[in-house]
């Protein structure tokens, strides 16, 4: 009887196991760190932030004239996984909750500033390919900027 | 009238015999004799239930038995060629497993199918997971994309406003976050 539930329970186990999804959804996150300050002289926008540039150049971004990439990391996100992207100043998550309809994603952003403590705690829908910007003051203007698509 | 024996009273209660008149005491052993066969019936009933599982019971323990006995003589019986001998008992040992775990499998394959299709049932009823199961994700076009939108949004540490930035490249949703202790604001 025992040998008998426990080919049961292997066949099940390996049944269940097969019948997830083997293509299951993941999405590319891009995250931009970016420190915003002014200069007499500012110097042209680094190429890496050349995706921001148009956004940067609008209000209230456009209050300072010098944006400096501290950080940019591209991550693949699986679905209801937290995960800590590398940021210089305080600290950054991202978690891929679900994907709405055919084109719009559900992310959880956690963000802490400098001193551990945190700043935004947010769920949004956002389009594939759109951007989020949280920006505070933390020493600098500081602004972080995501972007995520479904992985190919 | 003659007393009737006990042999007499049995065949009449079996049919066997025609008495024309009996008294009390006939009568009431008639009676007992008749709860007496009740009694053995429901009994013999019972025994010939027990049967099948006293059965099954000794059919497994011979089975366990020749599992037990059969390894040490297949040991026996080939001391010298094992190597030889490894591939073909292999198969043969997996063909007599299968044999005698047929009824294990059978189990396991409709219990793992039953779950398999509630699985399937269950998935099946949630759109936004069959699309991202199906793994069909299409980026729209600018023009058809809307603003993000904001579920839920808490700045402990101050006052958090949100700003809609639009061009050519898409919607760009922005969360000002002004610390608590700032007078002035963006």
């Amino acid at each position: 009887m025992r040998a008998r539930w426990l080919v049961a329970a292997v066949v099940l186990t390996s049944s269940v196991a097969s019948a997830q999804p083997k293509d299951a959804p993941t999405v590319d996150c891009e995250l931009f760190e970016v420190s915003l300050t002014t200069t007499k002289a500012p110097p042209p926008l680094d190429p890496a932030l050349k995706p921001l540039e148009k956004k940067l150049a609008k209000p209230p971004f456009s209050t300072w004239n010098t944006a400096t990439l501290l950080s940019h990391t591209t991550k693949t996100l699986a679905k209801l996984k937290n995960e800590a992207f590398p940021v210089k100043v305080g600290k950054a998550a991202v978690m891929f909750e679900n994907q709405t309809g055919k084109s719009q994603l559900q992310l959880t952003i956690q963000v802490d500033n400098s001193k551990g403590k945190r700043v935004l705690g947010t769920k949004i829908v956002i389009e594939g390919s759109d951007y989020f910007m949280t920006s505070r003051d933390d020493g600098t203007q500081h602004v972080l900027a995501l972007t995520c698509k479904a992985s190919k | 009238m003659k007393p009737l024996h006990d042999i007499e009273l049995m065949q009449h209660a079996d049919g066997e015999l025609a008495l024309d008149e009996l008294d009390e005491l006939a009568l009431a052993k008639i009676e007992a004799l008749g709860h007496l066969r009740e009694v053995v019936r429901g009994s013999a009933e019972l025994a010939a239930d027990e049967v099948p599982d006293a059965k099954f019971a000794r059919m497994w323990g011979e089975i366990d038995k020749v599992l037990d006995n059969t390894r040490p003589v297949a040991v026996r019986a080939e001391p010298h060629a094992p190597e030889a001998a490894e591939p073909r008992g292999f198969w043969r040992r997996l063909g007599g497993w299968l044999d005698r775990h047929r009824g294990h499998l059978i189990t396991g394959v409709v219990s793992a199918g039953a779950v398999a299709a509630v699985a399937l049932i269950v998935r099946g009823g949630n759109d936004a997971q069959v699309a991202s199961s199906g793994h069909t994700f299409d980026v729209q076009p600018v023009s058809l994309r809307s603003p993000v939108e904001i579920e839920s949004m808490d700045t402990p540490e101050g006052t958090g406003t949100v700003l809609n930035l639009e061009d050519e490249d898409g919607h760009t949703t922005v969360i000002w976050v002004t610390p608590a202790d700032t007078v002035e604001g963006i």
